[in-house]
């Protein structure tokens, strides 16, 4: 998970439902946070990216649904539009 | 014709004249210099908040690079207009204890406004918006929006504002040390351990802590922005990204949160007049307050939660520490304050009314900041809009209420009356319902999750914005009824100050009649300044302990030593700072030598300028940049090492002309701020 003025790259894009998924967090550039919300819009967890450093989080997403990322921590002039989203599959 | 003078008229209680010293003009002046310029730059930093809201609910268009210049503008101003406010507050309740210098106080004045232009110029001219936290290297990624030069304006205003903070700091814990005895007399350490029957005055405590932990983040604050500014010279400059966090946050978070301990201390002096009961410092205050000197530093490290590479010890402190530093606050500040009010027929005037309202906004607000730094609330919460809910509930409703509070108590005394009861019923309604509608707001959405600092709000959640921007412009309005009725105090006093009342009687009618006749000012008498106590280092052993240093650094000059530090910058930086830990620890040792002291004599002017500006010429000189061109010849190469050395020995000889307490504190920190700047260093 990458993040970047004003983008974020993940790998894979897709995981199944129940996964336990560790998030590999960094930057390339500037400070990013890096927050996932689930399907119904709730926030479920935030973590720093940060160049130069690697920040791992881990959450099981039992959902499936889309779940949008959002930027946390201000990194410049879109910041609020920066976004990106994870798939979560049915099983 | 026989004529008589109108009796002064007095809002205080009617006990408060048992224990209220009467303000000299000096102290007036200054507490209306530093509090009407406080007001004017909050009002006008309010003003930016509310068009900000107002973009959120797209009541007005603004561009997301205007949205951030003005956030930028809003944060840097806001701090420094709450901080010159209390700054004047503090020193209107301190001067009568502890004589602290009218001159540093006006360097203080002079470089906070001087930093608050320089800000003003970078983001509004020169589209600086990298927010005044401006978390590296975020201020080197403009996107397209501003120029280099901005960037060092921008910097160079910041290390105006940190500098004159720690002028003021400097000047608070010499005097207040010398008027006391030394640093633990003034902190009322003495008096804890019973050595002592009465304990220094509380405001003279709080303000000790306020000057130590402010000089202690000013430090850090200083090392980060000035490699930063050596950034915008030479772009090879690198930074560790995780030391710069900590190094910004310590530096951001401890000025904001010592604002409020700094107005806090003028609160124990003029809420007491109108409740007619004087503040009895106690053995829990004094431990709350040195409790407090510990845990304004220690908590910053909750802004790094969420960044799990920071060692989990860091974030242990920080979280014990959020908890504790409840205790000096709840405990000794809310609860004294609301008892001391309890029962004492109070007297509700304009400013006794707000520092009321403070102490209900920072119970709140420190609840919101509790909840904040719990870990598993963080996790949720972390850079939400709760953060900006819990930091308005402190600044506003407490902060820049008390500040108010001041500047009313100040014109109340002189005008002889306070404002009509109607006026202020309206006012504090406004502020009241407006404030908390306001924070409440804030609270909810970072409830629900979203994120602070968007210029374009979530979609389907600008109607928080609307009820949010509803509520911030009743509070603008109460906060205008305020300024409304200080200005009439203001005309009050001024009539009263330069004109006297008479009633004449003519003697061949026997009519009454009044009238006013100008008043003969008579200047007061200068006070006597006490001299610094001591030098840093006295007696055989301490004198031998900074020989001992002086040895020990001068392993910096040693080839091998220099060679070795080729390998990185961070470390060629670390050979630096220790050349220059030579140069000052034998600066101390010539200053402390009685027979050169003597020589020396007392010059603490110079001593503070030595201390403030020489070190930050060192750490403007270790830019890359500027001394690889003269590494390159062994010459010039040895001339720079002697040169850093030689700007150590000014700052130690200026650091001995401050006293024992200022003179160590301040060539450790100028120490610490070389090592910190190195440590923040990376590349090679």
């Amino acid at each position: 998970m990458t993040g970047g003025q004003f983008f974020w790259t993940l790998q894979p894009a897709r995981v199944p439902a129940g996964s336990r998924v560790r998030f590999d967090v960094t930057s390339i550039d500037v400070n990013h946070g890096f927050g996932l919300y689930d399907p119904h819009g709730h926030l479920i967890g935030s973590v720093q990216a940060m160049p130069g450093y690697h920040n791992q989080l881990d959450l099981t997403l039992d959902e499936p649904g889309v779940y949008l990322i959002r930027c946390f921590e201000f990194c410049g002039l879109s910041h609020s539009t920066m976004m990106s989203s994870l798939l979560v599959r049915r099983r | 014709m026989a004529t008589v003078s109108a009796p002064a008229a007095s809002t205080l209680h009617p006990r408060a004249a048992a224990f209220t010293v009467e303000a000299r003009s000096i102290e007036r002046r200054f507490g209306l210099l530093f509090g009407i310029s406080g007001i004017a730059l909050v009002a006008a930093m309010g003003v930016l908040g509310l068009i900000m809201r107002l973009t959120q609910a797209k009541v007005i268009s603004l561009s997301p690079a205007w949205f951030y210049r003005l956030l930028t503008l809003h944060g840097g101003g806001m701090i420094t207009g709450a901080l010159l406010a209390a700054m004047g507050a503090t020193w209107y309740v301190v001067h009568p204890t502890v004589p602290l210098r009218p001159q540093r106080m006006l360097a203080s004045y002079a470089l906070l406004v001087s930093g608050a232009v320089a800000v003003l110029v970078a983001t509004l001219i020169g589209g600086f918006g990298a927010a005044w936290t401006f978390l590296p290297p975020l201020p080197f990624f403009p996107s397209g929006q501003w120029p280099v030069w901005s960037e060092a304006v921008f910097f160079v205003g910041m290390i105006a504002i940190g500098s004159g903070f720690f002028v003021y700091c400097l000047d608070v814990l010499e005097q207040a040390a010398a008027a006391y005895g030394g640093v633990l007399a003034a902190l009322g350490w003495e008096f804890l351990r019973g050595r002592e029957q009465v304990a220094p005055p509380p405001q003279v405590i709080a303000a000790t802590v306020v000057a130590i932990d402010g000089m202690l983040a000013m430090a850090a604050g200083s090392a980060i922005t000035l490699g930063l500014l050596g950034h915008t010279y030479d772009s090879s400059v690198g930074f560790d990204p995780l030391v710069a966090k900590n190094l910004v946050y310590f530096f951001g978070h401890t000025i904001a949160n010592l604002i409020i301990y700094l107005a806090a201390a003028s609160v124990y002096v003029i809420l007491p007049r109108y409740a007619g009961r004087a503040y009895e410092v106690t053995k829990v205050f004094v431990g709350g307050w040195l409790a407090a000197l510990v845990f304004i530093v220690s908590v910053y490290s909750h802004h790094l939660y969420l960044d799990f590479v920071q060692p989990r010890w860091a974030e242990i402190i920080s979280e014990v520490s959020s908890y504790a530093s409840l205790i000096p606050v709840a405990v000794i500040t809310i609860y004294s304050m609301t008892m001391l009010v309890w029962g004492s027929r109070y007297r509700w005037t304009l400013a006794s009314s707000l520092l009321y309202v403070g102490l209900i906004g920072w119970a709140i607000g420190g609840t919101g900041a509790v909840i904040d730094s719990i870990i598993p609330f963080n996790f949720r919460l972390h850079n939400t809009v709760w953060v900006v809910a819990h930091i308005h509930t402190y600044l506003m409703l407490t902060v820049v209420v008390w500040i108010l509070a001041f500047v009313a108590h100040m014109l109340e005394r002189d005008a002889g009356r306070t404002s009509s009861s109607g006026a202020r019923i309206a006012m504090l309604t406004l502020m009241l319902v407006g404030g908390f509608g306001l924070t409440g707001t804030w609270f909810v959405e970072g409830a629900l999750g979203i994120p602070r600092r968007y210029a374009i709000q979530p979609t389907g959640t600008s109607a928080y914005s609307v009820v949010g921007s509803i509520f911030g412009l009743l509070f603008a309005l109460g906060f205008l009824v305020c300024l409304l009725q200080l200005l009439s105090l203001a005309r009050t006093a001024w009539e009263r100050r330069h004109y006297v009342q008479v009633e004449h009687v003519e003697s061949w009618t026997g009519t009454h009649y009044k009238a006013r006749e100008e008043r003969e000012l008579t200047p007061e008498a200068p006070r006597d300044l006490p001299n610094a106590i001591g030098t840093p280092l006295s007696g055989g052993p301490q004198l031998g302990f900074g020989l001992g240093l002086c040895i020990v650094s001068l392993a910096a000059f040693f080839p091998q030593v220099i060679s070795a530090s080729e390998s990185s910058i961070r470390y060629h930086h670390l050979d630096h700072a220790g050349q220059f830990l030579f140069g000052t620890a034998l600066g101390v040792l010539l200053g402390s030598a009685p027979s050169i002291s003597r020589r020396l004599g007392d010059r603490p002017g110079l001593g503070v300028a030595a201390v403030v500006v020489v070190p930050i010429v060192m750490m403007l000189l270790m830019v890359p940049r500027i001394y690889e061109p003269l590494e390159r010849h062994p010459l010039e190469h040895g001339l720079y090492h002697a040169g850093m050395a030689a700007l150590g020995l000014l700052t130690g000889l200026g650091a001995s002309r401050l006293g024992v307490v200022a003179g160590r504190l301040s060539a450790f920190l100028s120490i610490g701020m070389a090592l910190m700047f190195a440590a923040a260093m990376k590349g090679g």
